[in-house]
This record gives C-alpha cells, sequence and structure tokens, in this order.
C-alpha cells in the first residue's frame, strides 16, 4: 500500500521535475566531459594553424574595445531574456523581447572590422 | 490588453465630445459645417488611435526582417581590369560537386561551359561521362540512356521540384545558375550566408521546427542549415581548407556560373573605351578642318555711299 503511494508520488514528480540521470551515472558522465574538453581543447592548442581565417580575425575584433562593448549588451540582453523566460505565464505574453537588434549590432562591428582584412589571408 | 485600453480610452473621449457638441447645437441655431468638422476630427482621432494602437503590437520593419547586410569582402574580380580567380573557380566547382550538389541544381549551366574556364577539356568530357542522360529511344521504342556529353547541362539532384521539396521537408533548395545576381549583395551575401551561422541563435528567437538561424537571411530563419566545415573537402591543390576558403571558393564559381562573360565583358569594354575615346578625339581633330572654313570666314558690311 505504501510502496505503491510512494510509486505514484514517484510517477508524479517525474512528470513535473526534468529527468535527472543517477548520482553514478552523472559522476562518469562529468568525468567523461571534461575529458573530452581537455582533449578538444589540446587539440584546439594543435591545430591552431588550421583555424577559420574569418573566425580567428572576428575574434580579435571581438577583444577590440567597442567590440567588448557590443558584446556585453549582447549579454546583458540575454541574460535579461533568460530571467523572463524563467517568469511564470511567458507563453502567454503577447511580446516577447528578443537580442536580434544587439545581436546585429555586435556581428555588424565584427563583420565591418574583419571583412576587409579577411582575403588577404585567403588563397 | 494596450491596444484594448487605448481604444477604450479613445472610444470614451470621442463621446464625450459628440454629447457636448450635441447640446451646444441644440443651443444655438444649427451649423452643418460644426457636425462636419467634429465628425472629421472624431474620425481622425479614432484612426490615429487605431493605428497607434495596432503599430504597438506590429511586427513589421524590424531588423531581423531584413536580415544582417553582409559586408564587403575584397573579391578578385573587383575593379575595372580584374578577371575571376580562376583556380578559385576550379576549387569552387569541386566545393559545389561535393557539397552543394546534393541538394541544389545547376540548370543552365552546360558542361561545355566549364573548358577552358576551370577544367580542361578532357577533364570535363570525364565528368560529363559520369551522369546518365535520356538518349533517342531504340528501334522498338524502348527509352534508352547514354553518358553525358560536353554539350549537356550539369544534371540537378532531382527530377522536378516536389521531389526536391519532399527531400528537403517542403523547403525548395533554389538553382544556384543565377543566384549571386538573384540576390541583393551578389557574392557578398552569398559568402556571409555561408560562413555566417551562429553557434546559437540570438537569445528570444523562436524558429520553426527543423529551421536554423542565419542572421544575413531575411527573417533569419533559413531551411538550409550551415554545410562548411574546416577540412570538409580536400583540394587537389593543397590549399587548406578552411570554412572560408571553401565559401570564398564556391561563391567564386557560383559567381562564374551567373556571370560567365564577366572577363570577356571587361576585355570587350576596355576595347571599346579605347576605341570609342580615340575616334571622338580623331573627331574633334577633323572637325578643326571641316569648320575651317567656316569658322575663320568674316562678314562685313559695307554701306553704300550716300548720294549727294
Amino acid at each position: 500500500m505504501l510502496s505503491s503511494i510512494i510509486d505514484y508520488v514517484e510517477e508524479l514528480k517525474d512528470q513535473f521535475v526534468p529527468y535527472v540521470a543517477k548520482a553514478e551515472d552523472d559522476v562518469e558522465d562529468s568525468n567523461d566531459a571534461d575529458e573530452d574538453e581537455d582533449e578538444d581543447d589540446e587539440d584546439d592548442e594543435d591545430e591552431d594553424e588550421a583555424k577559420d581565417q574569418y573566425d580567428e580575425l572576428k575574434e580579435e575584433c571581438l577583444n577590440t574595445e567597442k567590440g567588448k562593448e557590443l558584446h556585453h549588451h549582447y549579454l546583458e540582453c540575454a541574460e535579461r531574456v533568460q530571467k523572463q523566460k524563467e517568469q511564470p505565464g511567458y507563453e502567454d505574453l503577447e511580446h516577447k523581447e528578443d537580442c536580434v537588434e544587439e545581436f546585429f549590432h555586435l556581428q555588424h562591428y565584427l563583420d565591418s572590422c574583419a571583412a576587409p582584412r579577411l582575403f588577404s589571408k585567403l588563397k | 490588453m494596450f491596444s484594448k485600453s487605448i481604444f477604450n480610452r479613445v472610444a470614451s473621449k470621442a463621446a464625450a465630445r459628440t454629447m457636448a457638441t450635441a447640446a451646444g447645437t441644440s443651443a444655438k441655431a444649427a451649423s452643418s459645417s460644426k457636425f462636419l468638422i467634429t465628425g472629421a476630427a472624431l474620425a481622425g482621432v479614432t484612426a490615429s488611435g487605431l493605428l497607434y494602437a495596432d503599430s504597438l503590437t506590429a511586427n513589421a520593419m524590424t531588423a531581423a526582417e531584413h536580415g544582417l547586410h553582409s559586408p564587403e569582402f575584397d573579391w578578385p574580380q573587383n575593379g575595372p581590369f580584374e578577371t575571376f580567380d580562376h583556380a578559385s573557380i576550379r576549387r569552387g566547382y569541386q566545393v559545389y560537386r561535393e557539397v552543394c550538389a546534393a541538394c541544389h541544381s545547376l540548370d543552365r549551366v552546360a558542361w561545355r561551359t566549364l573548358v577552358g574556364v576551370s577544367h580542361t577539356n578532357s577533364e570535363v568530357k570525364a565528368m560529363a561521362e559520369e551522369f546518365e542522360y535520356d538518349d533517342e529511344p531504340d528501334d522498338d521504342g524502348n527509352p534508352k540512356k547514354r553518358p553525358g556529353k560536353l554539350a549537356d547541362n550539369i544534371p540537378g539532384p532531382y527530377p522536378n521540384e516536389q521531389a526536391a521539396r519532399a527531400a528537403n521537408q517542403g523547403a525548395l533548395p533554389p538553382d544556384l545558375s543565377l543566384i549571386v545576381k538573384a540576390r541583393h549583395g551578389g557574392s557578398d551575401y552569398i559568402f556571409s550566408l555561408l560562413t555566417g551561422y551562429p553557434e546559437e541563435p540570438p537569445e528570444g528567437v523562436v524558429l520553426p521546427v527543423g529551421a536554423n538561424y542565419n542572421p544575413y537571411f531575411p527573417g533569419g530563419s533559413i531551411a538550409m542549415g550551415r554545410v562548411l566545415f574546416d577540412d570538409l573537402v580536400e583540394y587537389e591543390d593543397g590549399t587548406p581548407a578552411t570554412t572560408s576558403q571553401m565559401a570564398k571558393d564556391v561563391t567564386q564559381f557560383l559567381n562564374w556560373a551567373s556571370e560567365p562573360e564577366h572577363d570577356e565583358r571587361k576585355r570587350q569594354g576596355l576595347k571599346a573605351i579605347i576605341i570609342l575615346s580615340s575616334l571622338y578625339l580623331l573627331s574633334v581633330w577633323v572637325k578643326k578642318f571641316k569648320w575651317a572654313g567656316i569658322k575663320t570666314r568674316k562678314f562685313t558690311f559695307t554701306p553704300p555711299k550716300p548720294r549727294k
């Protein structure tokens, strides 16, 4: 009797709480992930020369003063929207904010900064 | 909610005004012009109220709707005397064949047009022969197939539009023969589109199922996913196949496909300018002689001597 009630409650809980893997799996997964990330990092360091030229330039531009500022604006917006999403009743909102404009401003700056220098690096 | 409240406010104001004017007119002598003015003012206020309320929710003229403008790149063919980079066209054909051709056709380009542009005659012949084309039926009327010839057009991946849509969740991959001419921004746009897939769409953007985000595509939601990744193809000339290198090459190839006359056009244009300007200068020089007699003549008037 009691066990069936507990099962029922468990089932109910599963309905509402997002599925989380068991603790043991979790540990293994995180270990694996760490290892993977480590490997990836090493790979990146090894293949620095083979990295995409455009991405490299854009990264450089992102680290300029203006790039940092625009990126900051975008992150701020993303955080704001993330918070709005967590509010109850988000789905029913008539107007949902998005960060397209902030993204465009950042991307436009990165483009105008990286594009003129790119083709001299390509064959 | 907001639009409704505004509408109510506008309506109640309007009602109050009509009552006031109605009282005024009963007291004084009725003047029809007053009614007209009040009516016009009411209609104006209501219309602007409605328009304003609509503008609060309308989703038009946003940056996302128009897409991000692509920057300008230093294409090899920029400038009045520059031609396409033909080594790049050759690499671009390889990218098209190995990546794009899985979904996109190139209907208007014949194999023969590649000869002398990016490949040699025998190379193109061998490429064409890898494809099968419909042949004349045999004596019994059975349809036959034959290997491709130089005169054939490059075959597409799908037999018809319906097949193309069915294979791509309803989205039709456009034919690429004239794509560079068919899009605002031309080569710059194609290059930006191919390299511009962000890892994640901007926060808050909701995409339809199966759609991908690309800021350069008007509306942002594009059916084609990112296809170019580093080292996807192996170039025969040893060029490192980074994403932007492949995007540049395939865009150069598509630009050539759209404007195969490009190099010749610039050559002809230069010839035309040289010939026409020298003929013009010649005509200016000749004109001097043709007009010499007229320009140097002199009119004189000697009045008759008055009779005495």
